[in-house]
């Protein structure tokens, strides 16, 4: 290591540091306190994954994504961090006088990024913490938690103990390290076995307002029991220009029969940076269905695993990216099968415009024991620009005999004679365009499971894509 | 004044005319039937009537409704009433058969500065043509010829034209890989859509589809040209002779 690397690399991650020293003070069960000291430890050894200071193979998976900068930038905690008014040490009452970013924002504010009915579960993180005066959970069924992480914590630790922490992995990754050992608060959501959770939960975590660059370490916890089933949207969104860092971490378990569809979408403000850790566990039959949209942020890295634990289990994985401009984009995806007689199916799509860079890599594995494995994973890009650049690597690893695999990639443009068809219909060359773009992605979102999920996604889907293609429109002329 | 007049037209792919003098005159109310050997230029006439941009015009004009062809872009073309059935119809994932004529249909109205369709008065007109050409409305709510087969992507192109109602519709072999059921359907469905306002170019190479279609006017393209018009017998003659005869009179003559 250089003599100014490792300056640069000593005086890193202090506000953090700080945090953790706040947060250990704090009143929390004790199991906890283990985590996240053993989760601190564990950054302070391994830092953010800066690829230049990685060695093989860790390295590999961050050559196309540089979070160097990041790594660099002090960030202050949230009011919902340790110490914060709204903080798990609640030294301030969040809407009160101690939480001024909640007061800012209202009903108004949060509609244009609203999903579904006013009957809905929500739960609404203002730049980590909780704000409750926006929050509603009404009407649980028996036996459903749905709270926040921070209140969960305090009134069903004995819910949250058996999984928190146990799929994302903090030994190996800084960034899960990070989160595990200051995370401020988030989502809980448990339903027992056999329970139905029929309305869905949408869980929002919003940035505003900002004087200084915010990190925020949102923690998703979502437990189905064996038969159970639920659904959770899950939406980041940046109501400031301003740089800040979210680092999130999303756990979901499935028990035995169980079934969860989930949905994750990145509106992140233009001066964010986006990191997320989505670990997926299911047992034997379970189903989990997640879609990821990404949209927002200057720099947006998802990681999404899955491990198939039990027998005849079913994964659907599928994401959307779109991204202009500067935008950076990289989903890394891996898919786990453990045992044999489970069937993984992914499609990511990805529209790419300005001088935007993107990156897919989807590794599934296939260990000697998963035989009969039906695994299908398929990345298709469509470059708007031909400034914008695409890095995408399929990868099975198959170790045994008996499996159905198959993987692709396409990276490709809009093609003429499809806008010449178009435009002998009377379509303009910009509608032409616009329309293609659409039908590119509309199937993954036509697949959508809750209709209102689906109705303000394709909205959403279809406004961006007119905004990019006018943005086309006038680079072009 | 013609709908359409071409006079002395040339033009193909960069330095390679592929059209060497054509002019053909079509009135309202009329019907062309355009035949003539593979690769003598019938689909390139028509996708440089329709504005393909790999295709250029290097000689001649053509007015259509007496405005110069050449200064509309493929979609002012469309929307002044043009309407060109592919050969190789293309496919749209993603896209609606549905959806994509609800937007042609609202871009042509916005044309003409007339407001938009409502979605009740689209569908009722969606049910109408669709009984017109005898179509499956499972195809009409199914991606634009995404996995059509030849017969069903050529009877989806006669149905954009009834929805669209062009005032020239240039038919490129619509009757090629249609069954015989299928033909005589989309025969009915081309014919109830003649009017005395309208006219049609149609490029076939079976004397068939012209039993049903009856044109007014048959002419054989050769080498990029037409070598040789004449009534509906003309056709009947090209069916019973081939084209041998055809290029031993030009190559006399030339
Ligand atoms: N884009 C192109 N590039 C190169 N050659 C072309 C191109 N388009 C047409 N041609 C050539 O021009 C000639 C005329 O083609 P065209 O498709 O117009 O024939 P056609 O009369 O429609 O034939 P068919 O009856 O087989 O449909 C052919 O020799 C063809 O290969
Ligand atoms: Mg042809």
């Amino acid at each position: 290591m250089t003599e100014s690397l490792k300056q640069a690399t000593t005086s890193r991650y202090t506000t953090f540091y700080d945090a953790y020293d706040r947060i250990r003070t704090l009143d929390a069960p004790l199991w906890l306190h283990r985590i996240r000291s053993d989760a601190m430890k564990r950054f302070r050894e391994l830092g953010m994954p800066v690829a230049r200071e990685l060695s093989f193979p860790l390295k590999e998976d961050w050559i196309y994504t540089d979070l160097r900068q990041i790594a660099d930038t002090s960030y202050q905690a949230g009011p919902g961090g340790p110490g914060g008014p709204g903080g798990p040490d609640g030294s301030g009452e969040p809407g009160g006088p101690g939480g001024p970013v909640e007061a800012m924002l209202d009903e108004d504010a949060l509609a244009p990024y609203e999903f579904g009915q006013d009957g809905w579960h929500r739960l609404v993180f203002v730049n980590g913490a909780y704000a409750p005066a926006l929050s509603r959970t009404a009407d649980l069924p028996q036996g459903v938690v749905v709270s926040s992480l921070a209140d969960a914590l305090v009134e069903y630790p004995e819910l949250v103990h058996p999984h928190l922490a146990r799929y994302a992995d903090y030994e190996g990754s800084g960034l899960t390290a990070l989160n595990t050992a200051l995370f401020e608060n988030g989502l809980f959501v448990h339903v027992p076995r056999g329970g139905v959770l029929e309305t869905p939960v949408h869980v929002h975590y919003v940035t505003a307002g900002l004087d200084a660059p915010l990190a925020t370490q949102p923690r998703t916890l979502i437990a189905a029991g064996d038969g159970a089933s639920l659904k959770v949207v899950e939406s980041y969104s940046g109501m400031t220009d301003r740089a800040y860092l979210t680092n999130a971490v999303t756990e979901i378990t499935v028990g035995r029969d169980g079934n969860v569809e989930h949905y994750r979408i990145n509106r992140e403000g233009p001066g964010a940076a986006h990191l997320s850790t989505n670990q997926l566990h299911l047992e034997g039959n379970g189903r989990i269905s997640t879609f990821n949209m990404s949209m927002g942020g200057a720099l947006t890295r998802n990681d999404t695993n899955a491990r198939l634990a039990g027998e005849h289990a079913v994964v659907r994985m599928n994401g959307l990216y779109l991204v202009a401009g500067d935008q950076h984009v990289d989903n890394h995806t891996a898919i786990d099968h453990a045992v044999p007689n489970c069937d993984s199916y992914e499609v990511y799509k990805g529209i790419l415009e300005g001088r935007s860079r993107g990156v897919f890599n989807g590794k599934v594995f296939v260990h000697q024991d998963a035989q009969e494995t039906d695994a299908k994973q398929l990345n298709k890009n469509l470059m708007l620009s031909s400034d914008a650049m695409i890095h995408t690597k399929p990868q099975l690893e198959i170790y045994a005999d008996q499996v159905k695999c198959t993987h692709g990639a396409t990276v490709g443009q809009l093609d003429e004679d499809q806008i010449f068809y178009l435009r002998t219909r009377g379509l303009s060359h910009d509608s032409a365009c616009h329309l293609l773009t659409y039908g590119f992605a509309a199937d993954l979102i036509r697949r959508l499971g809750i209709d209102a999920v689906r109705t303000s996604l394709d909205t959403l889907f279809e406004t961006t894509i007119r905004d990019l293609s006018t943005a086309r429109g006038r680079t072009e002329r | 004044m013609a709908l359409l007049e071409i006079k002395d037209l040339r033009g193909g792919i960069k330095d390679q005319d592929i059209i060497n003098g054509i002019d053909l005159t079509v009135d309202r109310g009329e019907v062309h039937a355009i035949m003539g050997p593979n690769g003598s230029g019938k689909s390139t006439l028509g996708k440089i009537l329709a504005g393909h941009e790999e295709y250029e015009e290097t000689g001649g004009t053509v007015r259509f409704q007496d405005k110069d062809l050449f200064e509309l872009t493929p979609e002012e073309r469309a929307n002044e009433g043009m309407f060109l059935a592919f050969q190789y119809p293309v496919e749209i994932p993603g896209v609606s058969n549905a959806y994509f004529l609800r937007a042609a249909m609202n871009e042509r109205l916005k044309y003409r500065g007339e407001p938009e369709i409502s979605a009740g008065a689209f569908r009722r007109l969606l049910n109408e043509k669709m009984k017109q050409v005898d179509m499956d409305p499972e195809l009409a709510r199914r991606p634009v010829n995404e996995d059509f087969s030849g017969g069903e992507k050529k009877r989806n192109e006669i149905f954009h034209m009834a929805v669209l109602e062009p005032t020239l519709s240039i038919l490129d072999e619509t009757d090629s890989g249609l069954d015989i059921d299928a033909m005589r359907i989309v025969a009915h469905g081309i014919n109830q859509q003649r009017t005395a306002d309208n006219a049609m170019i149609v490029i076939t190479h079976y004397q068939r589809l012209l039993d049903y279609v009856v044109p007014d006017y048959v002419h054989v393209m050769y080498q990029g040209r037409i070598v040789k018009s004449g009534r509906k017998e003309l056709a009947f003659e090209l069916e019973e002779k081939g084209y041998e005869w055809i290029r031993e009179e030009v190559e006399a003559a030339g």
